[in-house]
């Protein structure tokens, strides 16, 4: 077979589609990322911070509050943070010399240990007006906000295959109208909807996996750089197996051009005898 | 070899008063028979070629190739039907960006032979008919005859059991035409069916042989 016996090359219907794919990449390698990300993140937080509560109570009302959480169960020794760390860690608000006007206290929580608005009714008749902060209350939004994240990412990526189809699908359908001479002469020398077909979707694939390869590549200078920023909050950055998964972006770029153009034309293809 | 049975075709949409591009049409050609195929313009010569050639599909009737029915066959089946069908048409119908060669070997790389069995078949065929020296020139770059030639060479060079043409000689000088009929002729002796539709009464009485004649879409006169 000549390689291009319809003059598909000729067809300028396709142009722009190793152009719009490679934006759907790029669209997609940041999506992956950022789901992986988030999810290396949440799991960080939970791994690495232990679950504590914190109580402000007034210096006079320390002791007794000390006194009752020791008797509660699933809370891990429970101490008063030093009066001086306090008040350097409150300076930059208060200034030099101030004294901090409450007292800090810290414990450990298990799981058999009272949530915060169970342990401020238990503390109340002790020290009305304490200010109760559980550390594992953030990190479980936190992680409802990453897998918030991930789901998002998710429907991006859905887009992103959606609108990549249906580039494909609207490219191959204009070569289809300004090819059909090409294509009934080939048809009538008895070409199967297969060669045909076959014709269209390997140009599709190649198209969409220039594209493909194009928009990850231009990604990961960008991964890389977010994945700098990110090191504090999670550390390693970007995932390994996020890096692993990019290389899949092009091969499904391929995929859906390669299956789109087939089922396009051999729809086409129908409506010839 | 080939039976028609009341084919009946009408083109969709298609609103010029008459009721049929081909009406009721009923004729047969037996293996190695050759016809010409006569009629004025608009008689319905090119959509019974159509039909022949199993790119238009009758509304009704029978059409039997090969002993296949192709009026009830998948449409998948049509395709391997095809290739045993040469088509020479009246407007080359060559594909632009391909070389002479390039068109005259797509019908063998499309029956799945491979590149470097049909070099000699091909470069023989274009050879035959001329262009020899043209044959690496894209199609769009040759005259109108070196067109009709290179059309020619394709639709015969898979040696097809059916070989039909419409107005082959109209774009050839007298001595193309001639080989041209020769080529035809000596296809016919080979055994391959020949229905060429043409105009040219001159060329009938050179070359005889029995005449299906078209008017109105309705066969008027079946000399086989």
């Amino acid at each position: 077979m000549a390689a291009d016996p319809l003059g598909l090359s000729t067809a300028a219907a396709d142009r722009a589609v190793p152009w719009l794919v490679g934006a759907m990449a790029f669209l997609a390698a940041l999506a992956v990322a950022g789901a992986g990300a988030s999810a290396a993140m949440a799991q960080h937080w939970q791994a690495d911070v232990a679950p504590t509560v914190t109580i402000a109570v007034t210096p006079d009302a320390a002791a007794r509050t000390l006194d009752r959480l020791r008797r509660i169960p699933g809370l891990v020794t429970p101490h008063a943070l030093d009066p001086a760390e306090t008040a350097a860690l409150l300076r930059p608000w208060l200034g030099d010399g101030a004294a901090p006007p409450l007292m800090v206290i810290e414990a450990g929580v298990t799981a058999a240990a009272p949530d915060s608005a169970a342990l401020a009714r238990l503390l109340a008749p002790d020290a009305p007006g304490i200010t109760i902060e559980r550390n594992d209350d953030w990190v479980v939004r936190l992680s409802e906000l990453a897998r918030f994240m991930q789901a998002i990412a998710a429907l991006v990526l859905l887009l992103v295959a959606a609108v990549a189809m249906g580039v494909t699908a609207i490219a191959t359908r204009g070569a289809l109208a300004a090819l059909r001479p090409s294509i009934e002469v080939v048809h009538g020398l008895g070409a199967t909807d297969r060669t045909i077909a076959g014709l269209f979707a390997r140009r599709a694939m190649r198209r969409a996996a220039t594209g493909g390869v194009a928009g990850t590549a231009l990604a990961m200078p960008v991964l890389a750089g977010l994945s700098a920023l990110a090191q504090p909050l999670a550390p390693g950055g970007v995932p390994a197996a996020v890096w692993a998964a990019l290389p899949l972006i092009p091969i499904l770029s391929a995929t859906i051009g390669w299956a789109i153009a087939q089922r396009t034309v051999r729809r086409w293809l129908q409506h010839l005898p | 070899m080939l039976r028609l049975d009341g084919i009946w075709l009408e083109y969709p949409g298609r609103h010029d008063g008459r009721p049929a591009a081909l009406a009721d049409v009923t004729f047969s050609v037996p293996p190695g028979g050759y016809r010409w195929l006569l009629g004025p313009s608009g008689a319905g010569k090119s959509s019974l070629l159509r039909v022949l050639h199993l790119t238009a599909r009758p509304q009704r009737g029978r059409l039997e190739f090969l002993g296949h029915d192709v009026a009830g066959a998948r449409r998948a089946s049509l395709a391997r039907l095809r290739r045993e069908i040469g088509m020479v048409f009246q407007d080359f119908r060559l594909l632009p960006h391909l070389s002479a060669y390039d068109n005259v070997a797509l019908p063998l790389r499309l029956a799945g032979r491979a590149d470097a069995s049909i070099r000699a078949d091909v470069v023989d065929l274009l050879g035959w008919v001329g262009l020899g020296s043209r044959m690496d020139d894209p199609a769009l770059s040759l005259s109108g005859g070196e067109q009709q030639r290179v059309a020619i060479a394709r639709a015969v060079i898979a040696r097809p059991r059916l070989l039909l043409a419409d107005e082959p000689t109209g774009n050839l000088d007298d001595v193309q035409a001639g080989r041209l009929m020769q080529l035809l002729q000596e296809m016919n002796r080979q055994g391959t069916t020949v229905i060429v539709a043409t105009h040219s009464l001159p060329l009938v009485d050179r070359y005889p042989a029995p005449i299906l004649a078209l008017a109105g879409g309705m066969l008027v006169q079946d000399g086989g």
